[in-house]
């Protein structure tokens, strides 16, 4: 199928960027987001253009490096995959697609549709850092950022949560639980926004990773003015 | 908030003095405020429960509920003076209302800030929303009449509070011309009959009561994760089930009122 899509060209972080339609892309419809964008760079080396940067890893969806806004959605089209296990299935023959990078306030725009996501490394960090991907990892969150994209209100809640409630069993003793808690509420108090329960970021996960993980922010807050009461 | 929403820090600059707001709001983190809204909406909702279960009385009659507007006024007597808990709940609603609506703006302006919303894009947005201009999400991720609704809160919100004011002037203090000619102080059965007669406030509650269905139940269910209560995918099925249940059942058996009256059930 033949497809027009709107592509995000942004020069730098700093400029102004725009949509800029790109025509005719051809796809097919068991092609991945980034596959398209590798279709638009071929027609856009063709026509002579410098072909549009973004952000590419592992292609398996594990690597959490990728991720576009496909049509005002995170990943594309498909529910819980990455962009790049996404498929084209919602798309017809000459539909138009708008893809630009993922918005959230604290993933700045570097260039096109490539973002800088260190805000989420920033709040892990806070918990010591190896712990907090072992912490990821068990959960299988991949930090792609999608759940931050997702949410109006640019809250992280589905990876804090899921930090927060992955952490505490790796921890030694209370204390260090609650040092490392209360260190990363913090963080995702000062990158993030509230959470309204939405759901919009269970929906666009790549790891599937559930709504109940929203609630271990409410109760690590609870926990840390009452250990007794909420062990 | 993002070190990239701080204003930047320059030193030869005058500091500006913080706002009332900004002072009352500046240790309170998120949790705390949703944990005061969690709290409020517990309270507003079951008073709206209870008010609405009270209000059932209409059915058996003037007599029958005109005394239970009488119970309410001399309830606690005589230990209690007349009116005395009626004015502790009025007191501790408007209480719990205002520190609803000021946690749920703080929350509101916290969550532009971490958007980076500017006037320029809101304005933006705006624009491209109303002309058309904006792009569809894709086929099988358009919006549900339920997401919909549960991103609704803050015009939901608004809509009740309005709703409220109006509802008080009605049938509590009887200000023309939010109240019908035919009010007079004593008489709940027949202030209600004559105000809800006239079809465009009976048009009017009814459509307020969506808005309290749609807001009760995003609400309910919102409360519980703010609490910390569910852990699991159990307990959150539970929680679901039981605010639409509970939403559905007082915004009915408030809407029945004024459809009672315009079909003369009531009358």
């Amino acid at each position: 199928m033949l497809l027009t899509v709107h592509v995000w060209r942004q020069a730098t972080a700093e400029d102004d960027g725009t949509f800029v339609a790109v025509s005719p892309v051809e796809a097919r419809e068991d092609m991945s987001i980034l596959d398209l964008l590798d279709a638009v760079n071929e027609t856009l080396t063709r026509q002579g253009d410098d072909p549009v940067s973004f952000d590419d890893g592992c292609r398996e969806g594990i690597c959490g490096k990728c991720g576009v806004t496909v049509d005002g959605v995170p990943h594309g089209p498909d529910k819980n995959q990455a962009s790049c296990t996404q498929s084209l299935r919602a798309y017809r023959d000459g539909d138009e697609i708008f893809i630009e990078p993922m918005r959230a306030g604290s993933f700045p725009v570097k260039k096109d549709l490539s973002v800088d996501k260190k805000a989420l490394r920033r709040v892990a960090k806070e918990a010591k850092f190896p712990v907090a991907l072992k912490a990821l990892g068990n959960a299988g969150c991949i930090s792609c950022g999608a759940c931050v994209a997702a949410c109006p209100n640019g809250s992280g809640q589905l990876y804090v949560g899921t930090l927060l409630k992955e952490l505490p069993p790796l921890a030694k003793t209370p204390e260090e639980r609650s040092e490392r808690s209360s260190k990363v509420l913090d963080a995702a108090e000062y990158e993030f926004g509230p959470c309204s329960l939405l759901g919009d970021c269970v929906e666009v996960c790549p790891a599937g990773l559930p709504l109940e993980n929203l609630t271990a922010v409410a109760r690590e807050n609870l926990r840390r003015k009452d250990p007794r009461r909420y062990g | 908030m993002n070190p990239a929403a701080q204003p930047p820090t320059d030193t030869t600059a005058p500091v500006p003095k913080p706002s009332a707001w900004e002072v009352m709001f500046k240790d309170a983190t998120n949790s705390e405020l949703k944990l005061a809204m969690a709290a409020s909406g517990t309270i507003l909702s079951l008073f709206t429960a209870g008010h609405m279960a009270g209000n059932m009385q209409v059915y058996l009659g003037r007599k029958y509920y005109n005394e239970y507007a009488e119970f309410i006024r001399t309830v606690g007597a005589p230990v209690v003076p007349r009116n005395g808990v009626l004015w502790v709940v009025r007191v501790g609603l408007l209480a719990s209302a205002a520190s609803h609506s000021m946690a749920g703006t703080e929350l509101t302006l916290r969550a532009m800030r971490a958007e980076r919303h500017t006037v320029q894009g809101t304005i933006r947005d705006l624009k491209r929303q109303l002309t058309g201009k904006q792009h569809r999400r894709p086929r099988g991720r358009r919006r549900s009449v339920p997401q919909i609704i549960a991103r609704s809160m803050r015009s939901t919100g608004v809509v009740l509070g309005l709703f409220t004011v109006y509802h008080v002037a009605d049938l509590t203090v009887g200000a023309r011309p939010a109240a019908s000619s035919k009010h007079r102080h004593g008489d709940a059965y027949g202030n209600l009959v004559a105000s809800l007669s006239r079809p465009s406030v009976a048009f009017f509650y009814t459509a307020s009561m969506a808005a309290l269905a749609g807001h009760m139940i995003h609400g309910m269910r919102t409360a519980a994760m703010d609490a910390g209560f569910t852990t699991t995918a159990q307990r959150a099925q539970t929680v679901e089930v039981a605010a639409k249940v509970v939403g559905a059942v007082v915004a009915l058996g408030n809407v029945t009122i004024p459809v009672a009256v315009q079909t003369r059930v009531v009358r």
